[in-house]
């Protein structure tokens, strides 16, 4: 199969990025023929390691900097309008220079299949890429957190796509619905791997991580666990990342007298070895679209103590199963829940085990055969 | 590991700054400890304050008005020991699993009121995860 992965920037950091590169090396590893195309390029090289037989190259090189649009250009924008909505949250990327070389890329092609990663990227293929080729969108956010513009867009024209691929099965079912007659699949992304060394639940450590910024939701973990200090004054929370929000955060640590508990630990290298140690992973996120650190946590059989937030948690774990899941921003029930399972490490053992049983489904040997044959169908419709 | 008096909670509060924690690879027995404050730069001022001792747990309590001495009005660095008779125990924290404290454990600052602005009395982990308490003049 001939199989083309449009990126916004295949050179850059983040969840997006690493599960499409980790796709695309299984492809290319299972004998197919594969294209990554980063649609600019900030960087000498990939963050991530690319397989040697993945063919990785870049529509509008920006190392030098981005060019400002001509005036012809800006012309033409006004007169017609963005071809990317504004709420798209990339919508910077898309200078007039950056969607003409997307869309003049994407009318090029013919045969395989196109694979796009985006919004603003699927709604340029949905309109652009020609008939005779496969395309596919995948989705990596749930459709409630996109805004207006991109949501009334994306029910407009998602109908081009042979395939929508989404992470969760909520998701699935809400892009079904606004969707009628459009193939909807859902396929998780995956770990790296599931064989990890597992917690033995002897430190008294709570982990949390993530970028430092409003949507994870720290601001309400703060006072859950002042909560589990008053209960369990031994305990640690470690919150791994960086980000805007470390001042604030570091101020509300202060006031909730929390400084010999709760710890901003910044970024490390050996997260895996951190996970194994701690005894207990906390996410605490205002809204997610497939939240992969908790999926790496409990390959490490750690019990999870969770909001239930849009989307993610519950998609992957049963409430008193792998862990414990309460309503979305009660940090009161979030502090209660995680004191009570500290208090419990028989609990804890057996949701750590569950955990372990349950992320089987994320390991790349079950995910990456989906797509696989996800891609195979639609290339024998098309024969 | 050298003996030393291991930390494990700091609370700089109510114009105290006051340390719990375990002595470490000695018996603390029935002797009178104390805890030493040394000021690094001009060597010389000490301070040296009574601490509890429960088995080989111990509390020790810093008064924060104590910390300006007049060689150093400006700023300095107080260097926490536990002594009695001849003995130096150096306050720090090195059983845990967290390297770089000086980043990680951070505390807050106290603010004396003084001429318009404030001294800061702030306790912090050194580079070798031993605990000091800073001292400065500013807005």
């Amino acid at each position: 199969m001939r199989l083309r992965y449009l990126l916004l920037h295949a050179y850059g950091m983040g969840g997006t990025i690493r599960t499409v590169i980790n796709q695309a090396n299984a492809m290319a590893e299972a004998g197919h023929d594969v294209e990554v195309v980063s649609v600019v390029r900030r960087r000498d090289r990939p963050q991530f390691a690319l397989d040697p037989r993945v063919a990785l190259s870049a529509l509008v090189d920006q190392r030098d900097g981005v060019r400002p649009p001509s005036l012809g250009a800006r012309v033409v924008r006004k007169l017609r309008g963005r071809a990317v909505p504004a709420g798209e949250f990339a919508v910077d990327y898309f200078t007039p220079q950056v969607e003409r070389a997307v869309i003049s890329y994407l009318a090029s092609l013919s045969g395989g299949v196109v694979i796009t990663t985006r919004p603003g990227l699927n709604l340029l293929s949905a309109k652009y890429t020609r008939r005779g080729v496969v395309k596919v969108a995948q989705e990596h956010m749930n459709l409630a957190t996109h805004r207006k513009d991109v949501r009334e867009a994306l029910l407009r024209h998602y109908g081009a796509f042979d395939a929508v691929v989404v992470l969760t099965e909520t998701d699935r079912k809400e892009y079904e619905q606004v969707l009628p007659g459009v193939r909807v699949e859902r396929i998780p992304n995956a770990v790296h791997t599931v064989d990890q060394r597992r917690s033995e639940q002897n430190n008294k450590v709570v982990i949390a991580a993530g970028r430092l910024v409003a949507q994870k939701g720290f601001d309400m973990l703060m006072p859950a666990f002042a909560e589990v200090v008053r209960r369990h004054p031994d305990w640690q929370l470690r919150v791994y990342g960086t980000g805007p929000k470390k001042d604030r955060l570091r101020k509300q640590i202060e006031k909730l007298r929390l400084y010999n508990n709760v710890f901003l630990m910044g970024r490390t290298e050996h997260f895996d070895e951190e996970l194994a140690k701690a005894s207990l992973f906390v996410l605490s996120s205002r809204f997610e679209g497939l939240p992969m650190v908790m999926i790496e946590a409990m390959s490490h059989a750690l019990p999870i103590v969770s909001f239930d937030c849009p989307t993610g948690p519950a998609d992957v774990l049963t409430s008193g199963v792998e862990g414990v899941l309460v309503p979305p921003g009660d940090s009161e029930a979030l502090g209660r829940a995680l004191a009570d399972l500290i208090g419990d490490r028989e609990g804890r053992l057996r949701m750590g085990a569950a955990a372990v049983r349950t992320v089987q489904a994320y390991s790349p040997a079950s995910v990456m055969p989906q797509w696989e044959s996800l891609y195979g169908e639609l290339l024998a419709a098309r024969r | 590991m050298k003996p030393h008096a291991e930390v494990g909670q700091v609370w700089p509060e109510n114009g105290r700054v006051l340390v719990l924690g375990s002595f470490h690879g000695l018996a603390a027995g029935e002797r009178t400890w104390q805890v030493t404050l040394v000021l690094r730069e001009p060597r010389g001022p000490e301070l040296a304050y009574p601490v509890t001792v429960s088995g080989q747990a111990f509390e020790a309590s810093v008064p924060i008005a104590d910390l300006v001495p007049s060689e150093a009005p400006e700023k300095g660095v107080w260097d926490l020991y536990l002594s009695a008779d001849g003995t130096r125990l150096r306050v720090g924290r090195h059983l845990d699993d967290i390297r770089d404290k000086t980043s990680i454990m951070v505390f807050p600052a106290q603010l004396i009121p003084l001429d318009g602005g404030f001294m800061h009395v702030r306790p912090r982990y050194t580079v070798n995860e031993n605990l000091s308490i800073d001292y400065w003049y500013g807005t």
